[in-house]
């Protein structure tokens, strides 16, 4: 007899569960061994118990094991199911039984379940009680009156006449949907409840008590010899349930109770006791958790076959059906595609990806048993079936019309997927250890897929850009095969599948694309989340970088799809209103192709670097300040003067430098930007006689002004007659607010006169304010017949509305000028409001017309 | 103790974290939410489909201080979320009565 742990005490002591598992564990034991070493020490206590209360072993009393203990499955947190059945006679010694047994086991804290009763109060119970009717179905005897025993386990079986076997497996189905319902959502993947979730310990019980019931099994080991498992599958399971053993009782031992929901700050602890450690790609609880998801799916797929299978068997077909054929190997048989030729299939591989393209795209479903057939016979496959054309042709019709995610989840569970895209093996089951992810890597880019299809009727301008989508759904796919590589997973991603992009006879430029899109998934929403969205040049970065309008397009719809496809809560609306933003004011930006021209990019490249070179140390400051349009309006060498002369800017205010060319004369004008500047500029030049033929003025991002003025003489006064001197002078009080521009220019004008042009017609005055050119600023255009004072009217009149003038280029073209000015309210804004628009619009057409000093 | 509630524009929030960091202030809490205000939301047509997204995105910080030290936070938060255009936001201080740490019981500031 085994004495075991107990002896040791010297006396029949009950250990406490923590107690039984340490010393358990001390043995060496674990898992399936564990529990059934643990139900024996168990009974031998009983059996001490059942005999200490007897001289001599009475008839018509049997102690009786149910459940899990009656499979000898007791874990030691759990209650220990007895049932002491007696024969009426016995009664009066029922008494007797229940004080020698139950209560030293009540006494020492456990919980027993327990139940007294006559066969025939069993058999009343089971049509009321289903849990205690499935309890019965795993009856043992430990002890006692064994032809008693035998007397209920015959009038059980043969209350299950066919009629009630049928309603029990129904029911069993019917549960189990119930609980995978309860037990199914999201919180539940992150911490799996191993005995209640899809896949746990439960569907095990489902598979057992329904092959008992409709197929006389004694238990899992005869599945395979029954035909229902084949010996890998059944070698799997076994494993699996092994698996979930062991971490069920670290589970217990680490909640110290009967818990069976794998909380975060256990899965850690548990991970650590079981050994897996870190390594250099994933963490140790990492690595854990993905075996127990593997060991769940092993279960999960098993079962789901074995209930395919349940209902087929309960529900044969009433009529005779033929099998239609679609195609070459594949038919159509009462509403399931059915794959039979096991050697064609390895012959021709395609027909099994051509199998599953019918079904996402008819919503067939497949036969389980070919589903089987699929799973064994990839396992023999050539390799270089990976690289067939049509193979790839198939699949991405499967990606295509994958509106949920059975056909691929499908794939994934029989090995074909694996097969034929073996770098996704490493993504099975892959766990990423945070609560934002909610699904392992290979369901989450299942369902990225799904969700990206989902969008074609919401985004369809989007997908409209988008020519050919295969290079679009693959990516969706393959987002994430960089994952569980140690991070850095959209650049290991972007690499692994160009190898992969090549297989499925993708152009180069189609790879190309496929890795820039998985290189830069994450992209839109980095930068709509962390950066300044009104910053012009950041959004040109971003246009320059994506370059084209259908990369962009897919980019967004694959940061969404993504995002659907991580968890709940993770997409919303406010994500999507940056997201949006971000992806209007690129796209505007590419459709302004100069900007994106190459030419231009390595034309303002080569100016930088000029620049940098003669700027030297400074460089590295000076460069971020100045703006393209700057850049490539002047050589390095003025670029270098100018910055060398801004330094002086501190002490003079302002500086002007003119220069004679000839036909007329260029000024450089530098000074701090601030509200009115341009007008106050523009009315000193008129005081000075001078007219602006051409501007360009530039605003630093430091806030230095850098204007080039190109000016000539109303008075036909020459180079040297002009008081340079003077007008520098007074531009510097101007700027300060410190020169009366209105009475002066009042007295010059009323003193001069001016050769005054009479045109008989006079060209039309046009004022345009715009919003649809520029993303960030409002762009003014003035068209007006030239006169002295209409640069210095129009800006007075933007400076009395407090606009501020970012960037100007002021022109004449004949006799008409033309003065465009990119400028933002006094908040910074650009001009929207439909008002303000109409009055600023009237109040520049009157300034263009009339001299408003 | 006073409890500071900062709105700030969302690429911000890394530069206010990192001030806060500096300052030893390491506990916040941080949502997304939509302002309406002087800025004004974005209504974009696109090939003839209307998006209106009529509020501004903008990131909420909580925190909770000593009311000696809520001066010198606020100034380390309005400096680290200021561009100077409009919609940098506003601060909030609000007087608070008690915390407690759910953990231990603990109340007043040690549970701060």
């Amino acid at each position: 007899m085994n004495q075991g742990l107990l002896a040791e005490k010297g006396v029949f002591d009950i250990l406490t569960p923590r107690q039984a598992l340490a010393s358990l564990w001390e043995r060496g034991l674990s898992g399936a061994d564990l529990l059934r070493e643990h139900s024996a020490l168990i009974d031998e206590f009983i059996r001490e118990k059942f005999f200490s209360a007897f001289k001599s072993p009475p008839s018509g009393l049997c102690m009786v094991a149910l459940g899990g203990y009656g499979r000898k499955e007791l874990f030691p947190y759990s209650d220990i199911d007895l049932l002491l059945l007696y024969e009426d006679e016995q009664k009066d010694s029922v008494e007797k039984v229940t004080e020698a047994v139950f209560y030293p086991l009540w006494d020492a804290g456990l919980e027993v379940g327990h139940g007294v009763r006559t066969v025939d109060a069993c058999m009343e119970d089971i049509d009321t009680d289903f849990f205690f009717m499935v309890s019965l179905l795993d009856a043992r005897p430990i002890c006692g009156d064994e032809k008693l025993f035998t007397k209920l386990s015959d009038t059980f079986l043969n209350h299950f006449g066919p009629g009630a076997r049928k309603k029990f497996a129904q029911d069993m189905m019917v549960h189990r949907e119930e609980r995978h319902k309860r037990y199914g959502d999201h919180t539940y993947l992150l911490e799996p409840n191993i005995k209640e979730s899809r896949g746990g310990l439960r569907d095990l019980h489902a598979i057992i008590w329904t092959g008992k019931v409709l197929f006389g099994l004694k238990n899992l080991e005869e599945f395979s010899s029954a035909g229902l498992m084949s010996k890998q599958e059944l070698a799997a399971v076994l494993e699996a349930r092994d698996n979930l053993f062991i971490v069920r009782n670290r589970l217990h031992h680490a909640s110290g109770r009967k818990n069976d929901r794998l909380f975060f700050e256990y899965q850690e602890e548990i991970a650590k006791a079981l050994r897996f450690y870190d390594t250099k790609d994933l963490l140790g609880v990492e690595r854990f958790m993905r075996n127990v998801h593997r060991n769940l799916q092993t279960i999960s797929v098993a079962s789901d076959l074995f209930f395919e299978h349940v209902v087929d068997v309960i529900n044969p077909p009433s009529t005779s059906a033929s099998a239609k054929t679609l195609s070459k190997g594949i038919e159509l048989l009462r509403g399931r595609i059915v794959l039979t030729d096991q050697e064609l299939l390895k012959e021709r591989p395609y027909i099994m990806m051509k199998a599953f393209a019918i079904s996402a795209k008819d919503n067939i479903p497949l036969h389980y048993r070919s589903r089987k057939l699929i799973a064994s016979v990839c396992r023999e496959l050539d390799p270089k079936w990976r690289s067939s054309r049509k193979c790839a042709r198939y699949f991405l019709e499967i990606l295509r019309h994958s509106n949920d995610s059975t056909v691929l989840d499908q794939m994934l569970d029989s090995g074909l997927l694996t097969s034929f895209i073996p770098e996704f093996e490493h993504l099975k089951a892959l766990v990423i250890h945070d609560v934002y992810h909610v699904n392992t890597v290979d369901k989450h880019l299942i369902e990225s897929v799904v969700q990206l299809n989902g969008l074609r009727e919401r985004y369809p301008s989007m997908f409209h850009n988008v020519e050919d989508d295969k290079v679009l759904l693959l990516a969706t796919f393959l987002h994430d095969i960089g994952k569980g590589r140690g991070g850095g997973h959209a650049q290991k991603g972007a690499e692994i599948v160009i190898e992969i992009g090549k297989r499925f006879g993708f152009t180069e430029s189609e790879v190309d694309c496929l890795s820039f899109l998985i290189a830069n998934h994450l992209y839109l929403i980095d930068n709509a989340t962390r950066r300044d969205l009104e910053d012009e040049s950041l959004i040109l970065k971003f246009a320059r970088h994506i370059k084209r309008i259908d990369r962009l397009s897919m980019l967004y719809l694959i940061t969404i799809a993504d995002s659907l496809a991580t968890g709940p809560n993770v997409w919303n609306e406010w994500k999507e209103a940056l997201l949006l933003e971000v992806y209007h004011k690129i796209a505007h930006l590419l459709e302004q192709h100069e900007l994106v021209d190459p030419d231009r990019i390595a034309a303002v490249n080569w100016m930088k670097q000029k620049v940098s070179e003669l700027l030297g140390d400074e460089a590295q400051q000076l460069l971020p300040i100045l703006p393209e349009d700057y850049l490539l309006s002047f050589t390095p060498q003025a670029i270098s003067m100018h910055m060398t002369l801004k330094k002086k800017l501190a002490q003079n205010k302002v500086l002007c430098i003119p220069e004679d060319r000839g036909n007329f004369w260029s000024v450089l004008l530098m000074t701090t930007d601030r509200t009115g500047l341009l007008s106050k500029i523009c009315g000193t030049f008129v005081l000075y006689g001078l007219s602006i033929l051409q501007a360009q003025i530039f605003t630093l991002k430091d806030g230095t002004v850098v204007d080039v003025l190109d000016v000539r003489s109303l008075s036909g006064s020459s180079f040297s007659e002009i008081n340079w001197e003077g007008l520098c002078d007074d531009l510097k009080k101007a700027v300060q607010d410190r020169l009366g521009l209105n009475h002066r220019l009042a007295e010059k004008f009323s003193r001069m006169s001016f050769k005054e042009h009479k045109v008989s017609i006079r060209p039309k005055t046009r004022v345009v304010i715009d919003n649809k050119q520029s993303d960030f600023y409002t762009i003014i255009e003035v068209y007006a017949q030239d006169s002295p004072c209409l640069l210095y009217s129009i800006t007075k009149t933007l400076a009395e509305f407090n606009i501020n003038i970012h960037k100007a280029k002021i022109g004449t073209s004949a006799d008409q000028v033309v003065d465009v000015f990119y400028v933002l309210d006094e908040l910074g804004q650009r001009i929207e409001e439909e008002d303000f628009i109409k009055e600023l619009e009237k109040a520049l057409e009157y300034a263009a017309v009339s001299c408003v000093f | 103790m006073k409890k500071i509630e900062a709105i700030i524009k969302p690429f911000k929030l890394d530069d206010v974290k990192d001030a806060l960091y500096e300052a030893g202030i390491k506990g916040m809490t941080i949502s997304e939410v939509k302002g309406h205000g002087r800025q004004k939301g974005h209504k974009e047509i696109y090939r003839g489909a209307e998006y209106v997204v009529d509020f501004i995105p903008k990131i909420k910080i909580e925190i909770i201080v000593d009311a000696e030290i809520v001066d010198q936070v606020v100034e380390t938060i309005r400096t680290a979320a200021n561009t100077g255009k409009i919609g940098d936001g506003k601060i909030f201080v609000l007087p608070v009565e008690d915390v407690i740490r759910v953990r231990t019981g603990e109340r007043g500031k040690e549970a701060i």
